[in-house]
């Protein structure tokens, strides 16, 4: 259940911030709360293998931690800003013509 | 008993933490309760008997990432990390599936009974692998089809949302 309210929380704090490091310290969050939910799964079965699956996991997350700075930075760089809803580069242009129904 | 009750005061001290990055409205602080937050996640880690874990926990949260949010704090302004909420309309939309997954949970968790499954022929053999995962570990499939399609879900309803705007 705290695991669960982990991983909720987390994702509450990814979709209502628009900032994109806080995005990130979000899905750390999350990643923290299924590390957490393998640490409890192995304590009560008494499997050594969800630690170790946590053990693997961390190392992962501290990697892609790493990287989404990077990539923020790289982000910031570009375009000097961080907000969220500015990342509009990638979205499908709509022309006017299709726009009013014309091909 | 004394389990049951120390797992409530994590819960409870980790709302209230979570409250309070919520309420914090510069980054820097954000990320030191989250630094409070990760230690206390490292207690509980050695509460359910793993110290190499906790000690792993701290090293790597307290110690590398913390440390590597804070060097990379300092190269850029301050006033870029202001932090806007969202509208209520597109909120309550990108939760509904954080509803759907607390429901769905509840129902896995209270109403599904786990079965032990022995493998016939060869756990290699993709039926017989299919079959032990449906029958033995049905909240661990849960979980990652919930983290895999959740975000398609939230990122349809984001584009939804905005693409009405326009």
């Amino acid at each position: 259940m705290i695991a669960s309210i982990i991983i909720l929380s987390g994702f509450y704090l990814l979709f209502t911030k628009k900032n994109l490091l806080l995005a990130i310290l979000a899905l750390e969050i999350v990643f923290n709360g299924i590390n957490l939910m393998f640490a409890t799964v192995s304590f009560y079965y008494g499997d050594l293998t969800g630690q170790m699956i946590v053990l693997l996991s961390l190392s992962v997350a501290a990697a892609s931690f790493a990287i989404g700075l990077i990539l923020v930075l790289n982000y910031y760089r570009l375009k000097r800003s961080l907000n969220i809803e500015e990342m509009t580069e990638l979205r499908e242009r709509i022309e006017d013509g299709d726009r009013d129904g014309n091909n | 008993m004394a389990r049951a009750l120390f797992m409530s005061i994590f819960l409870l001290m980790f709302i209230a933490l979570f409250l309070l990055l919520l309420r914090q409205k510069k980054v820097v602080y954000q990320f030191l309760v989250y630094l409070g937050m990760m230690v206390l996640l490292g207690i509980v880690y050695l509460f359910l008997g793993s110290e190499f874990l906790m000690a792993f926990q701290i090293i790597v949260y307290a110690g590398a990432i913390l440390v590597m949010f804070l060097f990379f704090l300092y190269l850029y302004p301050e006033e870029e990390f202001k932090i806007q909420d969202m509208k209520n309309s597109s909120l309550i939309k990108i939760l509904m599936p954080s509803l759907l997954f607390v429901i769905i949970l509840i129902l896995i968790l209270f109403a599904f009974d786990v079965r032990e499954y022995e493998p016939s022929v060869s756990v290699y053999s993709v039926r017989e692998l299919a079959k032990l995962i449906y029958n033995q570990y049905p909240l661990a499939i849960f979980l990652l089809a919930f983290i895999l399609t959740y975000p398609m879900i939230a990122i349809y309803l984001l584009m939804k949302g905005s693409g009405s705007d326009d």
